[in-house]
């Protein structure tokens, strides 16, 4: 075997093995069964709206013309969230839990790399977070495309499987922070305390960068904010929380020109993938250099 | 050729604390080496250090020929290591825990009858699709060998082998170790307790606060530690005449006081079978024999400390 498929097939080992013990574990039970309830909760509700026939909303599928994309949409405003917490659960001990353990040595003592581990574990969450988000969005999707007798058009199923990859980099995001998180701290409570952190930090920085703008600006709360007019430092506060940066539901209305926290859709797509990138290079920087015991 | 060479090896935490003070000393290829002192020693901080799992703040380290930390990857396939508490991931079975090993350690061509193997080497048979959590310490200890054994180490490095486990355990995993060093496996035993090494190992080393003496043969050792002569203390049902005078022909009997009989005699290793064989025979039933002091009473008492 090559040297590439020889870590290839590694990787693979390890992913296969933490996806295995993640969907086995009580907080992916927990968490997905939440997830899923909201996300029905959602479409139900995204349903109903469309049955009273609402107005359209800004930067949303028109419930009229994509009634299916617009019940997944409020699906979405509902149960993502659950879905980050999801993502957040699996990781955050990823590498002190097998320290904690005392497999990490019996890994490290193998021909394997860090990187490889690293990476594996990241697959191998989004395989069950994602997993789980996009086997539930396809179920909801056509089974309200069965229940309400519409047929999608081809570039409604086209904006769908396009905010699925948003949510899945929005996923990805949280995956990183949380390796992040757990190659900086050596036991599972130390992980948790600092996922718990980061989490809350993440929902501060929000708000205060919206309030600290908003003050600036000398505007009240609205449900249209107006982040372009922001100062430089409550811009960079909202940015830092990936979610300011989860285009989906623009995607899911195939809306490609709504400014999102005050950038454009592909600076949007930009960042996101930086907040996957930022969290991810530190964790295997500190990890590489970390000591196994 | 060396399998382990440590040279000046240090390792200090946080600046202040040492672990480690200028360790130097070489295991010979195929020998088993035992590495010897009390908890807190800076055992695990050298065995930490030959994995690459700690990096050494001072010294120079050569594994199998190979520069340790720089070379450590092209040497790791070539080493099993045996935790003093083996991790394993406790919701799988002990055979796919030994199946998830096996792959990242290259193991592909036969593995699943390596792996039936293993298990009956490490007298796991029948337990193979047993949880892991609800393995005992020393059938973790037995399943902690055979993942070490998995990619046919030449080196063995053991910490602690013996520590938590019930006397008929202890046993069985020294005599597990004992067999994989007949057959060419270099060992380094870190332990605390003095009965492993003196049954294990060729050449021992002690190591006091971070500390290590220069390695002497065990025999020399245990000749050190415990003195020229031993004396044993025997319990036997039904003492006569014949039995005492059976005691007598053993080789190195120097005297035997009756009363709680007593009998002293010149060390040397396997006594306590030597008598215990020729009690039996002359007809005796022995309910107990043990020697006093014991290698760890002798070995407690050099160090400068209290057996109780």
């Amino acid at each position: 075997m090559s040297e590439f498929t020889e870590s290839a097939y590694k990787f693979l080992v390890i992913a296969q093995k933490d996806f295995e013990s993640a969907v086995k574990t009580k907080r992916f039970i927990i968490f997905g069964v939440i997830f899923v309830l909201l996300a029905l909760v959602g479409a139900y509700y995204g349903n109903a709206d469309v049955a009273r026939s609402i107005a359209p909303i800004s930067g949303a599928p028109n419930p009229a013309t994509q009634p299916v994309n617009y019940a997944i949409s409020v699906s979405y405003s509902y149960s993502e969230i659950v879905l980050t917490i999801l993502a957040l659960a699996l990781s955050y001990d990823a590498l002190s839990g097998e320290r904690s353990a005392r497999t990490l040595v019996q890994l490290v003592v193998r021909p394997i790399t860090r990187r490889t581990i690293l990476f594996g574990k990241f697959v191998a969450y989004l395989a069950a977070a994602g997993g789980l988000f996009v086997i539930t969005t396809l179920v909801l999707y056509i089974g309200l495309s069965i229940t309400t007798r519409t047929v999608p058009s081809s570039s409604d199923v086209g904006y769908l499987i396009l905010s699925m990859g948003i949510i899945l980099l929005y996923v990805m995001s949280f995956i990183a922070i949380g390796l992040l998180i757990s190659s900086l701290t050596r036991t599972s409570l130390d992980s948790l305390l600092g996922a718990v952190f980061v989490w809350i930090l993440l929902l501060i920085l929000t708000y205060a960068g919206v309030a600290l703008g908003l003050g600036a600006i000398n505007l009240s709360p609205t449900s249209d904010i107006p982040y372009a007019q922001f100062p430089g430092y409550a811009k960079i506060l909202v940015w830092i929380n990936p979610g300011s940066h989860n285009v989906a539901i623009q995607s899911l209305a195939g809306d490609f020109f709504k400014l999102t926290s005050g950038l454009n859709y592909s600076v949007n797509v930009i960042f996101l993938i930086a907040s996957i990138l930022v969290p991810l290079i530190p964790a295997y920087y500190f990890f590489n250099r970390s000591d196994a015991v | 050729m060396n399998a382990i060479e440590v040279q000046g090896l240090t390792k200090r935490y946080k600046k202040s604390v040492v672990a480690v003070e200028d360790a130097s000393f070489t295991v010979p290829q195929g020998t088993a080496f035992g590495l010897l002192g009390p908890i807190g020693a800076g055992k695990s901080s050298i065995i930490n250090m030959l994995l690459n799992f700690i990096r050494p703040s001072a010294g120079t380290i050569k594994t199998l020929d190979r520069e340790i930390p720089a070379q450590f990857h092209e040497v790791r396939h070539r080493i099993g290591y045996l935790p003093e508490r083996p991790g394993f991931y406790g919701n799988f079975s002990a055979e796919r825990n030994l199946r998830f090993f096996a792959n990242l350690s290259d193991v592909r061509e036969e593995r699943e009858e390596k792996i039936k193997k293993l298990f009956k080497l490490a007298g796991l048979e029948g337990k193979e699709t047993t949880l892991v959590r609800a393995y005992s310490l020393g059938d973790r200890k037995r399943l902690g060998i055979a993942a070490a054994m998995l990619n046919e180490p030449e080196l063995l490095i053991l910490d602690e082998p013996s520590t938590g486990l019930d006397p008929q355990g202890r046993r069985d995993i020294m005599a597990l170790i004992h067999e994989l060093n007949v057959h060419d496996v270099t060992l380094f035993l870190a332990t605390h307790n003095v009965r492993d090494i003196a049954e294990i190992c060729d050449v021992v080393a002690t190591m006091r606060a971070g500390h290590v003496a220069a390695p002497t043969t065990t025999k020399d050792f245990v000749a050190d530690v415990r003195g020229k002569t031993v004396q044993l203390e025997a319990d036997i049902a039904n003492i006569n005449e014949r039995i005492l005078q059976a005691i007598r022909s053993v080789k190195g009997v120097k005297s035997i006081q009756c009363e709680g009989l007593k009998i002293s005699l010149e060390y040397r290793p396997g006594i306590n079978e030597d008598v215990n064989y020729v009690i039996t025979r002359a007809g005796g039933r022995l309910r107990s024999l043990h020697e006093s002091p014991s290698l760890e009473e002798a070995y407690v008492r050099k160090m400068g400390g209290r057996t109780r």
